[in-house]
Order: structure tokens, then sequence, then C-alpha cells
């Protein structure tokens, strides 16, 4: 008996039964502030929307590569995109909503719509970023795998109107939260062992209070992450990555 | 006089999964009559940060170490022997920590952009320990101490059982190893926090174990890792060999850093403890190790329906409801 202990001990556990395989399912909502300010120049002379294109086209590549370094393999990936602005100001063009991208099998079709969006209107400066959240926790989360994550990621300059503020827009969506209060029982109401929320967004109304009271989320206090050392963009993915 | 705390042996270890960034720790303290053994998990997630205070190592790598030094020096120097473990921990343990953790908050530099927000810690890091001590009628009283997910663990001839119960959203030791539960209590120096206390009366022989989740956490039941221990004790020559063994096993499949610290207590020698447990490992293998190995990866239902049956003993020490 020892001696058969002896020639298994190693071999059963590796031999598929370990956890490193089982499989993670992640989905990703990049919600990207698209209005005119996000024109302006970082301070090495690059347009925002720019720096917040190249980050969103990076960031699963950059994660994936994060996660593969620590021995954790995402069976499937998917990227989802919102792009938003101020539904009183820009009408039909304040919110752009895809389904989910798989992974590197629809990569094109991802990057073509990340290129497509360009930053325009948008009115005063706060912006309907709180009716982008809102369509992020209702996205149609997958619910294969063992392991499952839900990661938003918000690109913004700007705070956030009220919920609602737009509403006398007839292109204001129905079933959006009516306040905060409501948006947080969505947020509470997703499941916190696979919810992370990571806010690129300047510490202003809106952003902050989420920031502060919401479970699981990373905020970087900054205009869409402007001025963000490349170090701290390794840290806010190994945040992501070490808690998944 | 002070009874004799009948220790046998002693094994640990410390293993990183990235060589030189890895964020466990551990620390163990012996005298004739009391010991202690823990382990301590920095939280990556919570605890990214890194600093040029730190030589750019994170607050994570720091914060096990914190802890693993402050409960080292905070035993030899305060521990009273012969007296109440719960309220060391307490007026001691607690407060020592923490304030060994204020002590060294990394200083903010101006002009970069501070990362911040829930999911953001300053020094995260779990702790799990044992304080033996031995009793007048023989008995050792084990007082497991722990904040986060990090586990104390009894092995006797009943099997492996928890003392620990995680600080987690999901504390179901079966489910956690599926949700990946989010931690709820740890040692940190920007929230409060609390160092949970079970104490337990043990009969030798029997071992107690400190693990992080790098040890545990990569099986796809919890009998598996008791399988592991077993599988390994009864495969090894010594202790050394056991303890190198079994570091390699779990090392082989682990997608994290793992730190153990396992003391026996009341054998007569390695060769008695491994005889010891054969019947046990016979048990658990034909039982439940064998019946997972046959399954497919993907099959769970047929995993918690054995588990259903081997949590009766895993948990004989944790009152109904408490996980």
């Amino acid at each position: 008996m020892e001696q058969n202990y002896n020639q298994n001990y190693q071999g059963s556990y590796g031999s598929g039964h370990s956890g490193q395989n089982m499989d993670y399912t992640v989905d990703m909502v990049f919600c990207i502030d698209a209005t005119g300010s996000m024109e302006d120049f970082t301070g090495s002379q690059k347009k925002i929307i720019n720096m917040v294109k190249q980050n969103a086209l990076n960031f699963y590549n950059d994660f994936s590569g994060v996660m593969s370094a620590k021995g954790k393999k995402a069976r499937q990936l998917r990227v989802r995109v919102i792009a938003f602005r101020d539904y009183r100001a820009d009408g039909e063009h304040a919110m752009m909503v895809t389904d989910f991208f798989c992974l590197p099998q629809q990569e094109k079709e991802f990057e073509a719509c990340i290129n497509s969006i360009h930053a325009d209107g948008g009115g005063d400066i706060p912006e309907d970023g709180l009716e982008a959240l809102a369509y992020a926790i209702k996205s149609k989360w997958t619910t294969e795998g063992a392991k499952k994550r839900q990661v938003i990621v918000v690109w913004t300059d700007a705070g956030t109107h009220e919920l609602g503020f737009g509403s006398s827009s007839s292109y204001y969506p129905k079933g959006m939260p009516h306040n905060m209060s409501e948006l947080n029982d969505w947020w509470d109401d997703m499941n916190p062992n696979y919810k992370r929320l990571v806010l690129f967004a300047p510490d202003e109304p809106g952003w902050s209070y989420i920031a502060q009271s919401w479970e699981n989320v990373v905020h970087i206090p900054s205009a869409a992450g402007n001025g963000l050392a490349e170090q701290s963009y390794g840290e806010i993915l190994n945040h992501i990555a070490n808690s998944v | 006089m002070l009874n004799q705390l009948p220790l046998t042996f002693l094994l640990s270890f410390c293993r990183d999964k990235i060589p030189g960034k890895g964020e466990d720790s551990f620390c163990y303290s012996f005298c004739d009559s009391a010991g202690m053994l823990g382990v301590f998990d920095g939280c990556g997630g919570a605890g990214a940060r890194t600093h040029a205070y730190y030589s750019g190592k994170t607050e994570a790598y720091m914060a096990s170490r914190l802890c693993a030094g402050a409960f080292y020096d905070l035993f030899r120097m305060h521990y009273p022997e012969q007296q109440d473990t719960a309220a060391f921990v307490r007026d001691v343990l607690q407060p020592g920590t923490l304030e060994q953790l204020s002590r060294f908050q990394p200083p903010k530099v101006p002009g970069t952009i501070q990362i911040r927000g829930s999911m953001v810690r300053t020094l995260p890091s779990t702790a799990a320990a044992a304080i033996v001590q031995a009793q007048d009628d023989g008995s050792v009283k084990v007082g497991a101490i722990w904040a986060g997910d990090s586990r104390v663990y009894i092995l006797d001839g009943r099997g492996l059982a928890q003392l620990t119960v995680d600080d987690a959203t999901v504390t179901d030791p079966m489910l956690n190893i599926y949700e990946d539960g989010i931690l709820k209590n740890i040692f940190c120096s920007d929230r409060a926090m609390h160092l949970n206390y079970r104490e337990v009366v043990v009969k030798p022989p029997f071992m107690v174990l400190a693990a992080s989740d790098g040890c545990y956490g990569y099986v796809t039941t919890p009998m598996e890792f008791e399988g592991l221990l077993l599988r390994t004790l009864l495969a090894s020559k010594n202790v050394a060999h056991w303890e190198q063994i079994l570091a390699d096993a779990i090392g082989s499949f682990a997608g994290d850093d793992h730190a153990m610290c396992l003391a026996a207590f009341g054998y007569e020698g390695f060769d008695e403890l491994k005889y010891s447990f054969n019947e046990r490992t016979m048990h658990l293998w034909n039982t439940y190790i064998q019946p997972v190995e046959n399954l497919p990866a993907e099959q769970r239902e047929p995993r918690f329906a054995l588990w259903e049956m081997y949590k009766h003993d895993y948990l004989r020490y944790l009152k109904d409801g408490q996980i």
C-alpha cells in the first residue's frame, strides 16, 4: 500500500486534478467617455481619448499577461464596449453599446470598434457616466466556467450627472435606475466574488462616492488615467489579476 | 513546575510562485511548555502598491513579513505561560501587530497619483497561527488565531480538521475552492480589523498545522489536501524528506505562494507517526481520493456529494452553522 501512494502522490496531482486546471472565464466591460473634453492633450502631448483607446486595446492583453505570469489562465475572455456622452446634449449619440467580443477570436472587430470612437459633444462638464455604468452592470455576464470574473473599467475625465439628468431626452433609455441608491442596489446584486470595478476617473462627484462606498473598487483619481506612471499601471493590473 | 510540551518535530516551508516576489511568510517559536507557529499571506490584490521605500517590493510582500515578525516578537516577549491565551491575543497580539504595521507605513510621495478604493488596503496580510500549551493532564491546549483565509488545522487519526473559519464572503471550504470568496477581515493599517480566536484541548498524539491558501486552495476538494498530506507522509523517509516532498507536491500545482508550519505532538518518533496514519490513509484513499481522481475535472456534483460525507469529521471542531 505504501508503495502505491509513493508512486501516485506526485503523478496524480500533476495529472489534471489540481485547481490550476480550473477554468477562469473573464468578462470585461470598457466604459469610455467620448465627449469633446477627451480631445484635450495629456502631459505628453497625446490626446486623452487616444491614450484611453490605446489603454483599452492593451488592457486585455496586459491583463492576460499578468494572469498568465501568475499561472492563471482565462479559458474565455470577452470584452464589451460602452462609449458614453450626455443625453441632453448629444441625443441619439449619447451612448454606443456593443455586445461582448470574444478575444482573441474577434480581436479585429474589437479593435475596429475602439478605433471608431471619437471624442465629441458632451455639453456641460459632467457626463452621463452613471448610465454607462448601469448598462455595464446589467451586461449578459457569462454563466460558464468554474471561476467567473466580471470586470468593469471606466475611463473618464469628468464627474457624473445625477441619474436621470438626461431623462428629458427622447433617447434616454427605459429601465435605468432612478437614483444612486438604486444603482448601489444593482451593484450589490452582482456576485461579490466575481465583480471588480476599476475607475480611471477624477475625484469628482459620483465617482468619489462610488470609490468610497462600493465593494471591490480600485480608483485611480486622475483624468482618465492621465499622468499615471507606468509603474502604477502595472500595480492596477496586479490589483485586478491578484484578486482573480 | 510547568508541564513539558510533548513536541515530536516541526516542519515548515515558504515557497514563492514567482521567485523573489513571494508574499507569504511564516514564523514559529517554542519553549518548554508552549509554542507558537503561524503563516501570513500578504494580500496581493489589495496590497499591489509598490514603494521605493521598500526597495520596490509590494505592500503585500512587506505586510506578511511585518506580521510574522510581530507575532514572533510578541510571543517571545509577552506570552504568559499557563495564562489566558485569549487575553494575550486580544490585549497584546492584535494591538501589537497593528502598531507594527502603522509604524512601517510607506510615506506618500508628493506628485504621484495614489491608487485607492475599497479593494485597496495599506499593508494587508492574512494571519493564521496556533499557540499550543501543555496541560496538567497531558493534553495540549491549541489556540487558533486568525484573520483572513489562512487556516489552522488539526491532523490526527480521525483525519484533517479545520479549526478556523475563513473571514471571507464564502466560508464553506468546498465552495470556496470554486468561488474564491472576497476577504472581509485582514491585517492592514488603514481599516479596522479583529483577530479571531478559538481554543480546543486535544489529547496527543496529533499534529497541528497553519497553512496559507496556496497550500489548500488548488485542489478540487478539501479531502485532496488531506490526501496530499498523508500520501507525502507515507512516501517520506524522515521529517526533512516529508517537508521537501510535501512542498514540492504543493508547488507542482499551486497557482500561488504557499507557506506551512506543522508541529507533531506526542509521537514516539517519525516512524511511529507514519505507521499511525496507515489506516486513516487507506480509508481516505478508498472512500474519497480514488473516487475523486476518477472523475473528469469538470464534474462538480459528485465532488460535492463526497464532500457532504467528508465534512462531518473535517468540521468536528466547529459548531453547527459556523461554516
